[in-house]
């Protein structure tokens, strides 16, 4: 397992993709938090000083209107870390050099949690940052709701990382990964969302599965009580941090299995 | 030093048998080439012997299977195809990446770089490489454990001749310090210089196996050539030894199923005049012909044109029939 871990530690740190990454994803973040805060410093007297650097350190995706817009770019760690070996045929030079399968999968999948948490925790810190900068939030800084909403989105960023490295180990190629990373929770839970409303309109229940599909689930992880008032407001139920956590969890579970058990199987 | 030993390799694609029942051995201390038509399972082998693709049977490498080994790349080194780095990885970060998996100093990735040629270009990223130089980075991967057994696929695709020559001499200095070389090649004339044993398989099955000098020895078109006025005397005398005497278009003989010096011999007993007496070796390209002959996967065919031309473009290119 060492050995794996040193080989994908070093594959990882040995691609420029890894660095610009990192940087648009530091470098976005600290832009938007930056506007953000300056454009809430504008408004008097009107803010919960935990809510408003939940909603900085997430660019809004706290309220539940909009995407954690940092764990879509890191999920690409995800996708490249099996999206690379099999892009440009190194997968059989990775099991020549660690011929255990379980040990390289393993690595992939530790090193993409790890890099994904530190990066979302990274993110968090850029945006209370930004908050204090224009803001008086350093009370906040120490509260509940605030570390609550980091914790939250790191998990969620970690889970949404493996889903990525999953989806490039099933369908073994790069730019379908990709497109998978983004389209599922963009487009394809919101058609389900919008088709299971449109069937429940005459009084059926099967919106209530709405609150299963796993990306939509998962971001309870990270919502904040402006997102527990809009649902509530909407006539929206969700299932909240823990049962959302848990769905996206063995979504991320699911998923994460069947590539293990296909990577074992498949020809290299 | 390593033997390598694989029995029972098998493999099918979609209910196709890629590999059929395949056993070899490799000694150490030779270079073996692996020979077969396009098709005909080389490189499905060579991947079953590391593990890489699922199978039937086994390979080990002085009795361990390469799945089981700790730093895999200190024992075998191999080479499956060309370009299998990233891009931007410099040349030398692809190298290191491999050696950190395997305990292997990053000294040593500058002794290899070096070895193959490469030492000018360390810091390049290989996404300007020729196919020669990917192949020089993809050997220097496989020796970069300084290992006891290799496993080329093609290791010559690409190179011009000198970086042939270099490989030639390459792989006879590893062998000759005692490693097995398993090496594939569609060049010929190129192993036939290089190659000390063979394997040879056509349509996943073995065709042969041994030493090269026994396989082209054995094949019919080595032949004891023959010219006599005395053909009358010697003929008998040749057939009662049990050998064959065909008349060729240049009056001369080719005697097979004896060896050229009883010929001699016999000539002498039965008082026959000689005026040619000589041997006419096989080559190993006509050898490997005809011990493949009908295990092609894949023939050719081009129909012939009329000079005049008047003939329409779709008179060429019947190729590529599927047996």
């Amino acid at each position: 397992m060492t050995a794996a871990l040193r080989y994908e530690w070093r594959r990882l740190w040995s691609i420029r993709s890894t660095y610009w990454l990192i940087g648009i994803t530091f470098g976005l973040q600290l832009a938007g938090t930056l506007l953000a805060a300056m454009g809430t410093s504008a408004v008097e007297n009107v803010f919960d000083a935990a809510e408003t650097v939940s909603q900085i350190i997430t660019l809004g995706a706290a309220t539940g209107l909009s995407p954690l817009f940092t764990a879509y770019i890191i999920a690409m760690f995800g996708v490249f870390c099996f999206g690379h070996e099999y892009r440009y045929g190194m997968i059989r030079a990775t099991l020549t050099a660690v011929p255990d399968r379980r040990a390289v999968f393993a690595a992939k999948a530790l090193i993409t949690a790890l890099l994904a948490a530190v990066m979302s925790v990274g993110c968090s810190l850029i945006g209370m940052f930004s908050s204090l900068l224009f803001l008086d939030t350093r009370g906040a800084l120490s509260s509940d709701t605030v570390w609550y909403v980091v914790l939250g989105a790191a998990l969620f960023t970690v889970l949404f990382g493996l889903c990525g490295m999953a989806f490039a180990a099933l369908v073994r190629n790069q730019t379908g990964a990709l497109a998978m990373v983004l389209l599922v929770p963009l487009v394809a839970e919101n058609i389900i969302a919008l088709i299971l409303r449109i069937v429940s309109q005459d009084g059926g229940d099967a919106v209530e599965l709405a609150k299963v599909l796993p990306f939509d689930a998962g971001a309870q992880m990270y919502a904040s009580s402006f997102a527990d008032e809009l649902n509530r407001f909407l006539g929206y139920d969700p299932l909240g941090a823990v049962g959302g956590g848990l769905v996206f969890t063995a979504f991320t579970a699911l998923l994460v299995a069947g590539a293990f058990a296909l990577f074992l199987t498949r020809d290299a | 030093m390593a033997v390598i030993e694989a029995t029972g390799l098998g493999k099918s694609y979609g209910g196709k048998a890629a590999v059929i029942d395949l056993a070899f051995r490799v000694e150490p201390g030779s270079v073996t080439g692996f020979l077969g038509p396009n098709g005909s399972g080389k490189s499905t082998t060579m991947r079953l012997m590391l593990g890489l693709d699922n199978g039937d049977g086994r390979t080990t490498f002085d009795g361990v299977p390469f799945r089981s080994m700790k730093d895999p790349m200190r024992h075998v080194g191999a080479l499956l195809e060309a370009k299998a780095f990233h891009p931007t990885r410099k040349a030398r970060n692809h190298l290191r990446l491999l050696a950190a998996a395997n305990g292997i100093p990053d000294t040593r990735v500058d002794e290899v770089l070096a070895m193959v040629g490469l030492h000018s270009v360390t810091s390049a990223k290989p996404k300007g490489f020729s196919l020669g130089m990917g192949q020089r980075l993809g050997i220097a991967a496989a020796l970069l454990g300084d290992p006891h057994a290799l496993i080329l696929d093609e290791p010559a695709n690409g190179l011009d001749p000198q970086g042939i020559t270099w490989l030639r001499n390459l792989l006879k200095q590893l062998a000759g310090e005692g490693r097995s070389v398993f090496v594939s090649s569609h060049l010929l004339s190129e192993m036939a210089l290089l190659a000390d044993q063979i394997v040879i398989i056509g349509r996943g099955r073995l065709i042969a196996s041994g030493a090269m000098s026994d396989f082209i020895t054995s094949n019919a078109r080595t032949a004891v050539i023959v010219r006599s006025p005395d053909m009358a005397l010697l003929g008998p005398a040749l057939a009662a030894r049990g050998a064959d005497a065909q008349h060729s278009d240049e009056g001369a003989y080719d005697v097979t199923g004896i060896e050229q010096s009883v010929v001699g011999d016999l000539a002498h007993e039965v008082g026959a005049r000689l005026h040619e007496l000589s041997t006419r070796r096989a080559t190993l390209e006509e050898a490997f012909l005809d011990a493949t002959g009908m295990s092609e996967e894949f023939i050719g065919g081009v129909q012939q044109r009329a000079p005049t031309g008047q003939g329409s473009p779709g008179d060429y290119g019947q190729q590529g029939e599927h047996r």
